[in-house]
């Protein structure tokens, strides 16, 4: 198996904070990797460097063998299926769905001069499977977020990715597109050889042939290896900061099953008590 | 050639294969406007990927969106053809100014497309010289008394009046 993404000592900062940092990961062809980790934990920054979408500040980076240059970066774009609506919706606003499904084919946010009429045609039919065949023209600020996330995929698509990264696509949909779109990876994942990345925080999202996943926590990978290891208890409550039980059952499912107690009431009362005061 | 003059022009080509983009971008951008308001189109940073080529995408400031633009000519031949036959594609949407905006895009679309296929545009611009109509370009057309006909009613351009052209409604004269 060739190594298809491979991250040393990788870091990115914004100021004085890490957005990421030493990050060591190997990723090889027809892997299927799970992301599991809070919010704010430095995910979507990874996954968008990896993506060629954000600049890495220190370490080293390799996609398909190459580190991103001025020559690489929109052919490897368009070896990368990107899904992540946290990412583009910071960038996307008034275009049209056709027009940033076609942007998937030159790796880049707007159209190119390559887009050919099979281009058009195929986009057309992805988003018409997506459900969205009547939205092709409507503006991506005017879609709800489950509408914006089929477009990102059919976008993601489009171009017969080698990677497919998928930032919580989940998220957002009604329980016909999930289905659908979960469906669609199962498939992806056991007929071709399309080496898939998913993050998601929803347990239920984590298909069987996800066999190996990252824990990531405040910017740093915490533990890697084989799902069914790191869906434990210690490993899960060590990352969530919380005592949880964590399994996976002989089908290959991940359960995690916690226990919170709100405080809000007290806080609720206190602040009413207060107020009489 | 020598053999040093050989290697400046291969290695000018391949700089030039490398910023492909960046100089299509930059043609597009004096050649093209934007499909939806026919406004300029500039170059905005949009990312901030390590890679410079990478950053950039071309923009119209006035519909805050990211914008591939069409040929100047083309927008004019279709707003017009917009404003005299009043084509609505987007039926079920209602009677605004973003609908009329689409539906201008639309026309430009399929007459790029047309344009391309007849060989007559490429991406940096028209192969064959485009003689435009002046009425199509939508310029002030100065009328004088005597050109008026006695009953033409003049109406001052207010709000409703403008708001009406947007939306291809009534039309103010």
């Amino acid at each position: 198996m060739s190594v298809v993404v491979k991250a040393e000592h990788l870091s990115c900062q914004s100021g004085r904070r890490y957005l990421i940092h030493d990050i060591n990961w190997e990723i090889e062809k027809g892997d299927h990797w799970i992301v599991f980790g809070m919010n704010g934990c430095g995910k979507t920054t990874l996954l968008s460097i990896i993506a060629g979408f954000k600049g890495e500040t220190a370490g080293k980076l390799e996609v398909f063998g190459e580190a991103y240059n001025e020559k690489n970066i929109f052919s490897h774009r368009k070896r990368i299926g990107w899904v992540s609506s946290s990412f583009f919706d910071k960038y996307l606003s008034w275009e049209s769905a056709m027009d940033i499904v076609l942007s998937g084919v030159s790796g880049t946010l707007s159209l190119s001069k390559d887009i050919t009429n099979d281009d058009v045609k195929r986009a057309k039919l992805l988003l018409k499977k997506l459900r969205l065949g009547n939205k092709m023209a409507q503006p991506f600020a005017l879609m709800s977020k489950g509408e914006r996330q089929c477009v990102l995929i059919a976008r993601a698509l489009i171009s017969n990715p080698e990677i497919l990264i998928l930032d919580e696509p989940g998220t957002g949909l009604d329980i016909y597109a999930r289905e659908y779109v979960l469906q669609a990876i199962a498939d992806l994942a056991e007929t071709t050889d399309m080496t898939i990345i998913y993050v998601t925080h929803y347990v239920e999202e984590i298909l069987p042939m996800f066999d190996k996943t990252i824990l990531m926590k405040d910017g740093y990978i915490v533990d890697q290896g084989k799902t069914g290891e790191m869906f434990d208890n210690d490993s899960i409550s060590r990352l969530l900061g919380y005592p949880v039980v964590a399994a996976q059952d002989a089908m290959g499912n991940v359960r995690v099953k916690l226990e919170v107690e709100s405080t809000f009431r007290d806080l609720y009362d206190t602040m009413n008590k207060e107020e009489e005061a | 050639m020598s053999e040093e003059r050989k290697l400046n022009a291969q290695d000018f080509e391949k700089k030039h294969k490398e910023n492909e983009r960046l100089q299509e971008l930059k043609i597009r951008t004096k050649n093209c406007c934007c499909r939806y308001c026919g406004g300029d189109l500039k170059l905005r940073r949009i990312l901030y990927g390590n890679v410079k080529e990478g950053r950039v995408e071309i923009f119209c400031n006035e519909c805050d969106r990211i914008e591939y633009g069409v040929n100047k000519e083309i927008y004019h031949v279709a707003k017009y053809f917009e404003d005299e036959f009043q084509l609505n594609l987007y039926p079920e949407n209602d009677d605004s100014a973003k609908t009329y905006q689409m539906n201008v895009a639309k026309l430009c679309d399929i007459m790029a497309w047309g344009c391309k296929n007849l060989g007559l545009l490429e991406y940096d611009g028209f192969k064959v010289p485009v003689d435009i109509s002046q009425s199509i370009l939508g310029e002030e057309v100065i009328l004088y008394d005597m050109d008026l006909d006695e009953d033409v009613e003049i109406i001052d351009m207010d709000e409703d009046a403008i708001f009406g052209r947007k939306t291809g409604g009534a039309s103010c004269l």
